[in-house]
């Protein structure tokens, strides 16, 4: 796993704007970064990060019904009583779409899990189309050699993926529609699902309506079937939370997804699979006065984009990051490194996060986010990867 | 040494993201297609027209204003429901509010049938049928049954009623506001814009989304 600079494609930021990746600068800082890319070795993707994510993914699943089957680990979770059951209906009939574990990697040592973003996972257009274009157009220009690959078979499988779903039509795809970041990467998902054969219709959240119990469209049209890029946890929390418990709508994540993307889910794969080497120590934190030890990261239940998130590394140093989501309980995880690489555009260090995407119950590529500071967020730059030896 | 499989997708390309394509959002509709059906503003004028088919006419206005009920927006008083639709043009809904009192309908001023005299396509339950679900594979295959047994493809729509608002009090409405026509008789309708799916309960919108305000992107 290295860091290399490269130039540069002419032009590309006219490009993106024209594909719809509006967010590629974000307050006038860059966040798509192809100034430099990550090589990775054939075995590194083969051998390490391709049957970790699979691997992670299936203990993820099998602690899935034991969670849906106890109350005491649903309470644990701080998941509503009134929706446990909601919850639990939707497994396992309603199979997942996608979701995205973040590891730590540094190339050489197993990757760990540092968290699940099961349930609204992006950077999704930038790992998927706009990444693999990126490596198109660099051997297309003989920057990179023919033999140069990418782990990024996302595109394929998510167009698969909607085909096996069995979804009913039209189908919709919604999310808040103020933010760039998430509208592109709904969209995306929607082109993908128009690439599967599905009939489909964007619909802001803002606009979803209901009536006599049932979601409903603009136009007042009963919507059986929605992809939604916002949290479970933020919907059982307002206004149309009761709908959901008379309502005939398929989601997309289904709703066990809330489960999943619960940071509580850490601590819980920690017992079920103690000393596993993909995964990093974590327990559920007692007393929020505790001090902070030396090498173990702070974060909340329910948080995002790396909000909320504190850690005091291992040689003493706290780090963190601000965010809206203090308010509920905290898991403690072991503080794993992320690896350094020396960015000399910037002449600084850069912390690499592997994101590493699984579409259906596969394996489906990564995405690399990096950042002068040592916890991730939503600003943190994604760089593009290849494999090649 | 044999050839490595391939890591990265063999084909990516976009449908409706493309390159200088304005109009994200309605790329993927196709043109609407437009089906017959007949107006009618009471049994009376069906039967009059349709003298051979007055049984029809009798079983098409039953069917609506059966549904009348069911389908009819909902408004918590009297006057927000005259507010839309003009004095004296509601009545009480039957169901009852939760807080006790009722809930208030607008009258149903028309109905409308299927040309073709066909038969209802919508079950007792359900007030109305809509497209039925085309499975991914289905429609790659374009199997015939989805031209011929569908709603939207019969060739008719549902047998529904209709109403006419204050505004606009010239023009006939479903109860999904969809406008059908200024006059009784024969029209062109978009056969999905009047399934009308919607469930005719007390309507509200936005009450998801009020979280993400204090958050940049609702995603992780």
């Amino acid at each position: 796993m290295q860091r290399k600079p490269v130039n540069e494609r002419a032009r590309w930021r006219d490009y993106a704007e024209s594909v719809g990746f509006n967010y590629h600068t974000i307050d006038g800082e860059p966040y798509w970064d192809e100034s430099a890319y990550y090589q990775f070795s054939w075995q590194q993707i083969e051998n390490e990060l391709e049957p970790a994510t699979e691997e992670l993914h299936e203990m993820a699943l099998a602690l899935g019904p034991e969670i849906l089957a106890s109350e005491d680990l649903l309470s644990q979770l701080g998941i509503p009583a009134a929706y446990w059951d909601y919850i639990a209906d939707s497994w396992p009939a309603q199979p997942q779409l996608y979701g995205r574990m973040d590891l730590c990697y540094d190339g050489k040592t197993p990757p760990k899990l540092l968290e699940l973003n099961y349930d609204t996972p992006t950077s999704l257009f930038e790992s998927s189309f706009f990444q693999w274009m990126w490596l198109e157009d660099l051997i297309g220009d003989g920057v990179l050699p023919e033999a140069a690959d990418q782990f990024n078979s996302l595109q394929e499988k998510l167009i698969e993926a909607f085909k096996l779903l069995n979804l009913p039509q039209p189908f919709y795809f919604s999310c808040v529609g103020d933010s760039a970041e998430d509208v592109g990467n709904t969209l995306y998902l929607m082109d993908c699902a128009v690439q599967a054969g599905l009939g489909t219709q964007f619909l802001p959240l803002e606009q979803l309506g209901q009536g006599g119990g049932q979601f409903v469209d603009a136009a007042g049209n009963a919507i059986n079937g929605m992809f939604k890029l916002y949290p479970w946890e933020f919907m059982l929390a307002e206004e149309f939370a009761s709908v959901l418990l008379t309502s005939n709508t398929r989601f997309v994540e289904p709703p066990w997804k809330l489960v999943l993307s619960n940071k509580g889910i850490l601590p819980l794969l920690w017992q079920k699979y103690p000393d596993h080497p993909n995964l990093l120590p974590g327990y559920f934190e007692d007393s929020a006065n505790a001090p902070l030890q030396k090498g173990w990261v702070r974060k909340p239940l329910y948080s995002r984009e790396g909000s909320n998130v504190e850690l005091v590394n291992a040689n003493g140093e706290k780090i963190a990051a601000e965010g809206p989501y203090g308010s509920g309980r905290y898991i403690r995880q072991q503080f794993c490194p992320l690896p350094q690489f020396q960015d000399q555009k910037r002449g600084q260090t850069a912390y690499t996060l592997t994101g590493s995407w699984v579409v259906g119950d596969r394996a489906a590529g990564i995405g690399l986010r990096e950042d002068a500071s040592l916890i991730t967020t939503n600003t943190s730059r994604f760089v593009p990867h290849i494999i090649l030896d | 040494m044999t050839q490595r499989p391939r890591k990265r997708s063999h084909h990516a390309v976009l449908a409706l993201m493309m390159p200088a394509t304005g109009l994200l959002l309605t790329a993927c509709s196709p043109p609407e297609p437009q089906v017959k059906a007949v107006v009618y503003n009471s049994v009376q004028e069906c039967q009059e027209k349709n003298p051979d088919a007055k049984e029809q006419c009798l079983t098409d206005y039953q069917q609506a204003a059966a549904l009348h009920p069911k389908v009819a927006p909902k408004y918590q008083n009297l006057q927000e429901c005259e507010a839309d639709f003009g004095v004296q043009r509601c009545e009480i809904a039957p169901e009852r509010r939760a807080e006790g009192g009722s809930f208030f309908m607008p009258m149903m001023m028309g109905y409308m049938a299927s040309q073709m005299f066909s038969r209802p396509l919508m079950g007792q339950g359900m007030p109305y049928a809509s497209a039925p679900p085309t499975s991914p594979r289905d429609n790659v295959r374009r199997d015939d049954n989805n031209q011929t047994s569908g709603f939207a493809g019969g060739g008719g729509v549902s047998t529904q009623p209709l109403y006419r608002s204050r505004d606009d009090a010239g023009t006939f409405r479903t109860a999904d506001n969809y406008a059908v026509a200024s006059k009784t008789g024969a029209v062109s309708v978009d056969p999905q814009a009047v399934s009308g799916a919607r469930a005719g309960g007390v309507r509200s919108v936005g009450g998801f989304g009020s979280t993400a305000a204090s958050h940049a992107s609702a995603g992780s």
